[in-house]
């Protein structure tokens, strides 16, 4: 195991966590709006909502990954610069997240306590307001927990993107594992999520013993 | 629509004998992975402080290893040649080891100690209290997570085309490398998990309704 190997595989680590980083963020984004659909009045906003979430999260994250990539090239081989490899993973973690997200919400929401929802109506505050004043934040604080897990486990997804030929560890441990015709790349690069999964994982948990005290 | 369909007629055998693959595989990962997932969850809540150290260590590992990672690790690393599938029932098993342990662990954790308690007062010893008590207790507890769990490894199995394994997604893919019609394929290799997948999910929605009703 030489030091190059080392700094080989590390070439990636900034490219997984940007992956990471930026698919998450637009799913827990997409998710909002999601959510909203799936816990609407009218039924067929929630079926629709139901359908998206079952459906994305029912189809392997490899599978949107080939078909948003490869896809539309089938109608028009030029549109494969127009979905470039980064493009294409971005699109496809945020598209799943954002199902996986709607969900969270949907939990948190549910562990918000219904009266303080009609509480606040009878006080006379917007429906708006009792929405993003009092509904919201407390449920952000119980979503935290779930949702930092959910991040976690994206950050061990995203080394799918490598199969479409994005620059990151899995990626470079592939190359690298080629070039030298052994497994040791592989052997760094799974030390390397451990390392970037482990202290996330365990700021997870402290921050979810703080928040839970804050909760009514 | 009907370009799809087209696709799926002329390659419907195929890309069912890759659905099959994928089940299997699932099937076997599960096997392998949960009787070890239930050894490594007693483990983990062992009193020893250097076992249960170590177990967690080794939790940790399995569950911060891409299962991607895991499965050309076990296909490159291990120096004995072995087939792609074995090796894809051992990185998968492993995985589900490792995951499983917690959702487990978590069952076991909510047996009440008073019964534990209850159960060394009378005279029977901790494997005994293990055996009859806390597991068959604690597994009815974590049978929806678990079945959750089967779910996504049915859909991780997905993984296996890298290490030349023929399941469903890798059929799709070598059929498209051939023909180009990559949208086509995907959607219907996309369709076939979901079938299978959202199917599942409606079952597990309704074992976790009855089991409600017992606990």
């Amino acid at each position: 195991m030489t030091v190059d190997t080392w700094q080989i595989v590390a070439q990636g680590i900034l490219g997984t966590l940007q992956l990471t980083a930026v698919g998450f963020a637009l799913g827990a984004l997409l998710g909002l709006p999601l959510l909203v659909l799936r816990i609407s009045a009218a039924w067929p906003l929630r079926a629709l909502a139901r359908t998206y979430i079952e459906v994305t999260r029912g189809v392997p994250l490899i599978i949107w990954l080939f078909l948003i990539y490869n896809g539309p090239t089938q109608i028009d081989p030029a549109l494969g610069s127009v979905f470039t490899s980064w493009r294409s993973a971005v699109l496809a973690i945020a598209l799943v997240s954002a199902a996986y997200m709607a969900e969270i919400y949907r939990g948190a929401l549910r562990a918000v306590k219904q009266g303080q929802f009609e509480a606040s109506r009878a006080l006379g505050t917007s429906r708006l307001d009792t929405a993003t004043r009092v509904i919201g934040p407390q449920m952000v604080r119980v979503a935290i927990p779930s949702s930092a897990s959910y991040a976690i486990g994206l950050l061990k997804d995203s080394s799918l993107a490598s199969t479409i030929g994005v620059f990151e560890i899995t990626y470079y441990a592939s190359v690298a594992s080629s070039n030298t015709a052994s497994v040791t790349p592989f052997f760094v690069a799974g030390i390397y999520y451990v390392a970037l999964t482990f202290p996330s994982a365990w700021a997870a948990r402290s921050l979810e013993g703080y928040l839970m005290k804050r909760t009514a | 629509m009907t370009e799809i369909w087209n696709d799926w007629l002329t390659h419907h055998d195929q890309l069912l004998g890759g659905l099959w693959v994928s089940l299997r595989l699932a099937f076997m990962a599960l096997l392998l992975g949960l009787p070890a997932g239930l050894v490594l969850a007693v483990g983990a809540s062992s009193r020893r402080r250097v076992l249960r150290g170590f177990i967690v260590v080794v939790i940790e590992i399995g569950r911060g290893t891409p299962a991607l990672v895991m499965l050309q690790v076990v296909y490159n690393g291990i120096p004995v040649t072995l087939t792609g599938f074995v090796c894809a029932y051992i990185a998968l098993a492993l995985t589900t080891a490792a995951y499983t342990s917690e959702i487990i662990r978590g069952g076991l954790q909510s047996v009440p100690g008073g019964e534990i308690e209850a159960g060394r007062a009378l005279g029977m010893s901790s494997f005994d209290v293990l055996r009859d008590i806390v597991i068959p207790q604690g597994l009815r507890i974590a049978i929806p997570p678990l079945m959750g769990f089967c779910i996504l490894m049915f859909q991780a199995t997905s993984l296996a085309f890298i290490i030349a394994v023929p399941e469903l997604t890798s059929q799709a893919r070598s059929i498209a490398n051939n023909t180009f019609h990559y949208l086509n394929l995907f959607v219907i290799a996309g369709v076939l998990y979901a079938i299978v997948t959202v199917s599942a999910s409606l079952v597990t929605e309704q074992v976790e309704k009855k089991l409600q009703r017992h606990v």
